[in-house]
């Protein structure tokens, strides 16, 4: 049997014995720090985890046209209510009902609408939260969902449309559990392509004013 | 009797002036167990008073460099990201004319909202990712109406650094300049018969001036200049072409 392979094969040796040695483990967290301190990135979402809220919404909706008609946005209000959790101190998930009401000189549209939203909060790290007292947490978030429209005025060929939207506001947090919330939401409507104007997609500039309770 | 209570009376007076013959302190007494015996005697031994420079030699040599204003200091707070609320307002002067066929209008009167989500990189380099959406009017129709809706990404740099090391103590900067470099992607549409709509992309550059309120939250004051590329810019154009926009943004940064 020729063995010359034997040799060649010794070369390997330093690889596997580097590959065989274990692997250097660094402690970046304390897991009794977790439990007990206050100072990873879950420290107040390991206290309020969930959310409640509600809130006033006010809408500016824009006007549009096509090559034959042209219609004019009207100002409208409405209420919308959420249930969030935090994941961390700086991110939480919202799922948010907004009760649709948008008016235009030609028609107006009344609905559900049901969001997911995806926020992250400006909140300083739980470190140096023994310093300095965080009242004001400014948000910024992007959310998606679907429409259930019910129009006047004009017909659609479907009452079920996607929207998306963008937000932003600043939380004023008057303790751990009660939160004042100053919001603003752009919001985009897929077009229902609407009977009476073509390629028209509902857009309102919201302003929002709410509250939520942190448990 | 008599010779006993002359000896009582002087012992008497012996008891009551003995404090006064040992020049016992009754104040610094107290001093020294409220304060503890090692303050107080610092306090009362070590020269407080700062030495004179005897010439200019010496001068040079006990001259006090980054001295630590009384009462602003402060615990720093690193922070690795930021939000960004804000809005701005469509310079109508700085940028391209809107073509209505065979003529043109300026823009004007338009606004735009913008918010953003930001990492600090280092001490002097950003990025942010944004979503910015634009109402554009115009000079000669004010009924006429187009909207831009986009996200961005930019990376920016500060022209100094935001905060700075000396030692052991963290300087925070004030006033911070800055300019930015990245670009937008959405959609756009300009409203009625013949208006030009559809996707766009949109390098950008910022330069800006950044002002801190506090430690943790700044307003940025900026000129945004966006290359626009999509099919058209107006009522009645050809599609292609390439428009300059101008834009006057005014935001908060908050840094956590």
């Amino acid at each position: 049997m020729n063995f010359k392979f034997v040799p060649y094969l010794f070369c390997f040796l330093p690889f596997t014995a580097n590959a065989a040695m274990p692997y250097i483990s660094e402690q970046v967290n304390s897991y009794s720090e977790q439990q007990n301190g206050k100072n990873d990135s879950q420290a107040f979402a390991r206290e309020r985890r969930f959310y409640v809220g509600g809130g006033y919404n006010f809408s500016m909706w824009q006007s549009g046209a096509d090559d034959t008609v042209s219609i004019s946005g009207k100002n409208t209000s409405s209420f919308e209510g959420m249930v969030g959790v935090r994941f961390t101190d700086t991110f939480r998930l919202e799922a948010n009902y907004y009760n649709l009401k948008a008016d235009w000189d030609a028609f107006s549209i009344s609905g559900n609408t049901f969001f997911v939203n995806a926020l992250f909060d400006a909140r300083i790290d739980s470190m140096y939260r023994f310093f300095r007292k965080q009242v004001f947490v400014p948000y910024v978030g992007f959310g998606a969902g679907l429409s259930w429209n019910s129009i006047d005025g004009a017909n659609v060929e479907n009452k079920i449309t996607q929207g998306v939207s963008a937000l932003a506001g600043i939380g004023i947090e008057m303790g751990d559990i009660f939160t004042l919330d100053l919001g603003y939401r752009y919001f985009y409507m897929f077009s229902p392509k609407f009977d009476v104007i073509e390629n028209f997609s509902p857009i309102a500039h919201q302003f929002r004013i709410g509250a939520r309770i942190n448990f | 009797m008599k010779k006993i209570s002359i000896l009582g009376l002087f012992c008497s007076a012996f008891v009551v002036f003995n404090g006064a013959i040992a020049s016992y302190d009754d104040a610094r007494f107290r001093r020294e167990v409220s304060d503890g015996v090692d303050v107080f005697t610092a306090k009362t031994n070590v020269k407080v008073q700062q030495d004179e420079a005897p010439g200019q030699l010496g001068l040079e040599v006990y001259q006090t460099k980054t001295e630590i204003p009384e009462g602003g200091l402060g615990i720093f707070i690193p922070t690795t990201m930021y939000v960004r609320l804000g809005g701005g307002v469509n310079l109508g002067f700085a940028s391209d004319k809107v073509s209505l066929g065979n003529t043109s209008t300026e823009l004007s009167g338009g606004w735009d909202a913008q918010m953003g989500l930001g990492w600090n990189l280092s001490s002097y380099v950003r990025t942010e990712l944004d979503f910015q959406t634009q109402t554009f009017k115009f000079s000669q129709n004010q009924d006429a109406l187009a909207t831009t809706r986009n996200f961005g990404g930019n990376l920016y740099f500060d022209f100094a650094r935001r905060y700075v090391r000396t030692g052991d103590v963290i300087r925070r900067r004030t006033l911070v300049p800055f300019m930015g470099l990245g670009a937008g992607i959405g959609n756009y549409n300009f409203e009625g018969a013949n208006g030009a709509s559809g996707d766009f992309i949109a390098p950008r550059a910022i330069l800006g001036l950044n002002v801190m309120v506090n430690d943790l939250v700044g307003i940025d004051l900026a000129y945004q200049y966006q290359m626009f590329i999509g099919n058209g810019f107006g009522w009645n154009t050809s599609n292609g072409g390439v428009q300059s926009l101008s834009d006057l943004m005014l935001s908060i940064r908050m840094n956590f």
